[in-house]
């Protein structure tokens, strides 16, 4: 389905985020939601983020888009090529997003403006950072809608969104973040509201953008599928932290977080189910108001021990599959042959 | 933003379903009395208002017990005293002490205030949960009586009802609480509606619930936040509208005391003696205020996640 | 997960023999201002005592809409509906109550179908304390021991929803459901709100007690490994009509309606290698409105295959005879009569 040469690593990262830590903080408590995550991701390359709720994940894109509520703290870097972002001015980083680091969005059609047609709103973008006539914006939004396959984009360009299927309309939301030809895309749950067959189309378009385009991009989900579907390399992240990374076909063939191995034995294969018990991870995700100097999935971990308890694992340094584990498990022979 | 499972925009949400079995002793558990008592603490305009209608509640049971002089006793010799530490609001144009005399009518505005609502409630919510509920012909009968309600002004009803049952205390607050009822309704109707199609109100049916269970049991409960807070708004309006109705003499009937009557009587000595009108007035302007913060700050208290959100 | 022990089978009844569910050419239209909606435009499923059947779909096919009619909490426009024999398509709602303890169902959204003034003990002890089932006395004590069964502590009870997290709301909602023992579940959508992790454990608590206590379930979903985790058999919608159904492990085998072929190619598989050959469906244009669905097939419009009789004639919804006793059904004009020879 895609080629495996876009698998190998692409030269110096274009988005690479240091020790990010966000807490959010109300008068009764603060809540740690990410916990020192650093992460890199190469031109045309797809990372995927993922995790369940509450784990940080959204809140990681947001803190990369500064994006986040006053509420917030947000500690870090995360540099786009040589730009810090991180502590930028609003204006600084009104220029950049949209331009050179566009997000979409789980539910499209809060994202759109009802009262717009399609084409405006892909316009605006294209006027505000490239400096295009209205006509101009307009020949380039046909082009865009094109692009992200929307079928009869002459027409579609003149219309509301609510004269749009969910599907189309995120469709539309990615033409709008790629129109500036941005270095980097977060997708935040791209496919989440979407039906499968709608969803296929999805993973298609933000496929076929990275080989046209180069673009990188930061796909956050919580559907191992589409991870296997669409990353080259995944970021496992758990309370928080990110407790292991490696490239796509080395995280399901032997994962050695036991959590990630909780997490892909839980999940669901269509087709291959027979009428097996499902594994389960027993227990409960902590609570984030907590930071502990410990490893946060030790509770629930049969492998844990004395020292999980009381000492965080760090991440290995070891730059293909790194993980953050007192006690990995072991790749087995049948694993490694993979 | 969107809602995304882990959105940013509501961080206590975030950790909502990763709540400890168990929580650790001492924190207090979202919902909890003391936890909505420390959130109504948090919000200082609905503590002030809080405050002030306590006040004005405990001033109308307590009238008898506070008040200095006899509210109704005219004092010839001391007419139109400014405050003095005799009469610390000053006297009006017969030398009665005003002090008294606006703690019997915060009495009388309490009064009508509360039982105004009451009648509006007693009326209103049967008909609002049969209107919402039922929907069809039950929703089309009582949205034809919620219009005829409303063709009456409200002075109009008022003054009609002073001719026919002559001007008292009793028919204003009749008048007053009819002329809620149609805001009660409203209320009671959309919150029904809003109700009857959430999930736990379709369990309940599908428990075995009768249409009487689900609307005593599940939906009227479910309801009663908003009814609350319809009440915190009816109150001052009430006690509004008693004013008015007094001082255009259709509600209490001089020499008894009531904030309007004391405005009505004030008139003539606005020049010579302004405190005859600047403190019913000001308690007037109190009140509604004190019960309109109320309101505010119950809205956020009455979730029952704990008013996080 | 706690030993599910000490349930009451199944009751008894005098129409034993009867099919649990029946339903006959159930139709659901809603009319609007813009027009009649199909939601539900011909259905006819049955489920047998301890069977459990998949209806899949996406959203808009109104495989929802069934369930709800099912349990009456919407009304059929047409058709008809029975339960263990009895026809309770038009029955009223007071009729219906004592029909009630032979039918449950657990929602989707475990947030909003927990009445959240209630305490756990109160939501799970409800319909025995509606039906009569269990004194007053009796109804803690009862709550405790469900509670139990679906691998929560008797000190659950005291809570309140909101103090538990998604998966635990959905053991509850599963803990009120078969406090009345029913002999057909209706379960809607019970894991989509759940994270992966949580899912499984649901799914796995679904299975054991289904299999435990022998109800029969209809099993409405849009996740396909879901409904084959679970389901004897699946039933696939599309726009209103079922348009085909097998034993799961035929459907998932050798699908023969292009809708189901289709989706079954979309949902992506969690194994890199094996995804990247598997070939995907990538269907054209849009879910067509349900105001005006497209004459002939619903699916014409986006089907791969379609031909010029597929736009003008509606495929019925025809019975293949495979190996022997072996029963599916698929509303096709391409599905060959002969069965499957490929």
């Amino acid at each position: 389905m895609k080629p495996s040469t876009s698998r190998q690593a692409l030269g110096a990262p274009v988005l690479s985020v240091r020790d990010l830590s966000v807490s959010f903080r109300s008068d009764t408590r603060t809540v740690h939601a990410v916990d020192s995550l650093s992460y890199d991701v190469a031109p045309g390359e797809v990372l995927a983020i993922v995790g369940e709720s509450g784990c940080g994940k959204s809140v990681t894109s947001m803190a990369v888009m500064g994006l986040l509520p006053s509420t917030a703290t947000v500690t870090g870097s995360v540099r786009l090529g040589d730009r810090e972002l991180a502590g930028a001015a609003e204006k600084e980083l009104a220029k950049v997003r949209g331009k050179d680091l566009a997000m979409i969005f789980q539910e499209p059609m809060t994202s759109l403006n009802p009262v717009l047609t399609v084409g405006r709103q892909i316009g605006e973008v294209l006027r505000r950072h490239q400096g295009l006539s209205r006509a101009e914006a307009k020949e380039r939004s046909v082009e865009l809608l094109g692009l992200v396959g929307i079928p009869a984009p002459e027409r579609r360009v003149a219309e509301y969104p609510h004269q749009l299927s969910g599907g189309m309309r995120q469709r539309v939301m990615i033409a709008i973040a790629v129109a500036c030809d941005p270095a980097v895309l977060i997708a935040d749950e791209p496919t989440t509201a979407l039906d499968v067959t709608v969803q296929a189309g999805i993973l298609e378009v933000l496929q076929s953008l990275r080989e046209r385009l180069g673009t990188a991009i930061v796909l956050i989900t919580h559907d191992l599928g589409v991870v296997a579907d669409a990353a080259d390399r995944v970021l496992v992240m758990y309370a928080g932290r990110a407790i292991e990374q490696a490239p796509v076909d080395e995280l399901f063939a032997a994962p050695r977080h036991p959590y990630t191995r909780g997490l892909l034995g839980a999940v669901l294969r269509p087709g291959q189910e027979g009428k097996r018990r499902l594994p389960e991870i027993p227990g409960l995700v902590p609570s984030l108001t907590a930071q502990p100097d410990a490893c946060t999935f030790a509770d629930r971990c049969a492998h844990a021990d004395e020292r999980c308890g009381t000492a965080r694992p760090p991440l290995t340094p070891d730059s293909g599959h790194r993980v953050a584990c007192w006690h990995p498990v072991a790749v087995t022979h049948e694993e490694a042959a993979r | 933003m969107t809602a995304t499972p882990d959105s940013p925009a509501t961080p206590a949400a975030a950790d909502a379903p990763v709540a400890p079995a168990v929580p650790p002793a001492g924190a207090p558990r979202p919902g909890t009395l003391r936890t909505r008592l420390r959130a109504l603490r948090r919000n200082r305009l609905a503590l002030t208002g809080t405050v002030i209608a306590a006040v004005f509640v405990l001033a109308a049971l307590c009238a008898p017990l506070l008040a200095p002089y006899d509210p109704a006793g005219p004092d010839f010799d001391a007419a139109l005293a400014p405050p003095s530490w005799a009469h610390w609001l000053g006297t009006d144009d017969l030398g009665r002490d005003q002090l008294s005399r606006v703690i019997y009518g915060a009495r009388a505005s309490m009064q009508v205030g509360l039982l105004a609502v009451v009648l509006a409630f007693l009326i209103g919510v049967p008909l609002g949960l049969a209107a919402g509920y039922y929907g069809k012909y039950a929703d089309s009968a009582v949205s034809r009586l919620t219009d005829t309600l409303l063709a009456f002004p409200f002075l109009v009803l008022a003054v009609g009802l002073a001719a026919v049952l002559g001007p008292s205390l009793l028919n204003a607050t009749l008048a007053i609480g009819i002329s809620q009822v149609p805001a009660v309704i409203r209320i009671t109707r959309a919150e029904t509606l809003r109700l009857k199609h959430l999930d736990y109100v379709g369990a309940a049916i599908v428990n075995g619930g009768g249409d009487g269970t689900v609307l005593a049991r599940h939906i009227l409960p479910n309801a009663t936040s908003a009814l609350i807070v319809q009440a915190t708004v009816g109150i001052p309006a009430a006690i509004i509208g008693e004013a008015l109705l007094s001082f255009l003499g259709l509600g209490v009937q001089p020499p008894a005391p009531s904030l309007g009557v004391m405005l009505a009587g004030a008139q003539p000595f606005l020049g010579p003696a302004p405190w005859m009108a600047v403190f019913p007035g000001l308690a007037i302007v109190a009140a509604t205020l004190a019960f309109n913060l109320l309101g505010d700050g119950l809205r956020d208290v009455l979730d029952p996640r704990g008013g996080t959100r | 997960m706690s030993a599910v022990h000490n349930i009451p089978a199944p009751r008894a009844s005098a129409t034993d023999d009867a099919p649990v569910l029946e339903v006959r050419d159930l139709e659901r239209h809603f009319t609007t201002s813009g027009g009649t909606v199909r939601a539900v435009d011909g259905v006819s499923l049955t489920i047998g005592r301890g069977e459990v059947l998949g209806l899949v779909g996406e959203s808009g096919s109104g495989k929802s809409t069934v369930g709800r009619c099912v349990v009456r909490l919407d009304e059929p426009t047409g058709g008809r509906i029975a339960l263990k024999g009895t026809d309770i398509t038009h029955l009223s709602r007071r009729a219906l109550r004592p029909l009630r303890t032979d039918m449950h169902l657990v929602f989707q959204d475990p947030s909003s179908s927990l009445d959240p003034r209630m305490t756990i003990g109160q939501i799970v002890a409800e319909p025995l304390r509606l039906h009569r089932l269990v004194p007053r006395s009796g109804l803690r004590g009862r709550a405790e021991e469900l509670l139990g069964q679906v691998g929560l502590r008797p000190e659950h009870a005291d809570r309140h929803p909101h103090e538990l997290s998604g998966g635990q709301r959905q053991r509850i909602s599963l803990a009120r459901a078969l406090s009345v023992a029913p002999d057909l579940l209706i379960a809607d959508e019970p894991t989509s709100a759940l994270d992966v992790s949580v899912q499984a454990s649901v799914l796995n608590l679904l299975a054991d007690l289904q299999r435990d206590r022998g109800f029969g379930c209809l099993f409405i979903t849009h996740d396909l490994a879901a409904v084959e985790f679970l389901a004897d058999r699946i039933a696939v919608m599309y726009l209103g009509r079922i348009v085909e159904e097998a034993p799961t492990a035929q459907l998932f085998a050798d699908p023969l309606h292009p809708y189901t072929q289709a989706l079954l190619s979309a949902a992506p598989v969690p194994d890199p290698t094996l995804q990247r050959t598997r070939e995907r469906i990538v269907l054209t244009g849009d879910l067509p409105s349900p105001l005006s669905p497209p004459p002939g097939c619903h699916f014409h419009t986006r089907c791969p295959v379609a031909m010029d009789r597929c736009r003008t004639e509606v495929p019925e919804l025809r019975e293949l005879r495979e190996p022997p006793a072996m029963s599916r059904r698929v509303a096709c004009h391409l599905a060959n009569t002969s069965p499957s020879g490929d």
